[in-house]
């Protein structure tokens, strides 16, 4: 058995959903009102799993859910210090949201280079959805990093995509 | 909330040497408003006051202390080294098994007087966070509903071009076409022809 804790951000604009992702994933529930995260709240979520090689993992995360938005210069940086890996957040129902996920994984990059990232497009299941142009794709590609359309109304996708950033992070060992 | 931990002079050294702030920061922690830890260069928590810093067990590595400061460990213990600049997390709260939290604590991270060590003080930040959330909720909501009216606006734009663009041609494709018909009704009207 191996054990590890480990801590991981989420990232992404305001109102994107990183709150209802984290609560989907930590408690199973969703509710579609909008309550904006001041700070930092934290999570904490054990999973566990047999990899490839049949050896038994526990990951016991600490899952930091940001505020979006604009912060204080340096804040946003401060917070990530120490993560292991961060899963940055978009709405597909709002382009503009979509747009600022590059930069969101680049600066994640800079601070803490080599680091694993994911990418979760939120908000599959509204009609509103937008057509997302490739972008998906293209930052999958752009950050070797795993993607997926995802829901924290449905919880579709959303335990796959966190054990998909999970399995990397422990792989790599950081 | 248990009691504010032992506080000697040597500890409030570390701190601050003016004997005037030394009674201000002592009222805070006995007040509970702040909690003070000191961080060995090796990363060693080496005392702690304050019941918010009761969680800081001297002896043992701050990251072990408490699971919020994993992966921040070593970063803490290099600030006192002068190896790492000071770090500032503002309105931290550490959620339950439900989702709750019952405090929400600010810590900022800065060399200590002794050589080599990491000073934290933790401030509870519950009260005034109640009121900036309520704020950045209120400024978040106003950005969506601008959002919306923007993209609304528009869409009514376009709808507009659209609109303009597809009277622009179907006169053009029109008007050509019924050129030839009326020009030889005016001139049957000219041979004094008459219709109908």
């Amino acid at each position: 058995m191996v054990s590890v804790t480990r801590k991981v951000c989420l990232l992404g604009e305001f109102s994107v959903g990183k709150t209802s992702i984290a609560r989907r994933y930590v408690t199973g529930t969703f509710t579609p009102d909008y309550h904006a995260t001041l700070g930092v709240n934290i999570y904490k979520f054990a999973d566990a799993w047999t990899s490839e090689e049949g050896q038994d993992i526990e990951a016991n995360l600490l899952i930091w859910d940001i505020e979006g938005g604009e912060l204080a210069p340096g804040l946003r940086e401060s917070y990530i210090t120490g993560a292991a890996g961060a899963l940055v957040v978009g709405d597909i129902s709002r382009a503009v949201t979509l747009d600022a996920m590059a930069g969101h994984a680049q600066m994640f990059a800079n601070e803490a280079p080599g680091r694993p990232l994911a990418f979760a497009f939120n908000k599959a299941d509204l009609a509103a959805a937008t057509e997302t142009d490739g972008i998906e794709h293209a930052l999958a590609e752009r950050f070797d990093a795993p993607q997926r359309r995802v829901s924290a109304a449905t919880g579709d996708q959303i335990i796959d995509l966190f054990r998909s950033l999970t399995e990397r992070i422990v792989r790599i060992g950081v | 909330m248990g009691l504010p931990l032992s506080i000697d002079e040597t500890f409030m050294s570390h701190i601050e040497t003016d004997p005037g702030l030394s009674n201000a920061i002592m009222s805070l922690i006995q007040s509970g408003e702040i909690g003070i830890v000191t961080v060995s260069q090796a990363g060693v928590v080496t005392q702690s006051a304050g019941v918010l810093a009761d969680w800081a067990v001297p002896g043992a590595m701050v990251e072990e202390n408490a699971p919020w400061l994993t992966g921040l460990g070593d970063r803490i213990a290099a600030i006192g080294t002068d190896a790492a600049p000071p770090l500032r997390l503002e309105h931290i709260a550490v959620l339950d098994d439900k989702g709750q939290h019952d405090r929400v604590v600010s810590l900022n991270a800065v060399t200590a007087t002794e050589a080599g060590a990491t000073l934290l003080v933790l401030r509870d930040a519950t009260q005034t966070a109640i009121l900036q959330r309520e704020v950045l909720q209120q400024r978040n909501a106003l950005a969506l509903a601008e959002a919306e009216v923007k993209a609304a606006q528009n869409a009514a734009e376009a709808a507009s071009r659209a609109k303009s663009d597809f009277m622009a041609k179907v006169n053009h494709e029109l008007r050509p076409p019924t050129r030839g018909p009326w020009q030889c009704r005016a001139s049957c009207y000219d041979q004094g022809l008459a219709f109908g």
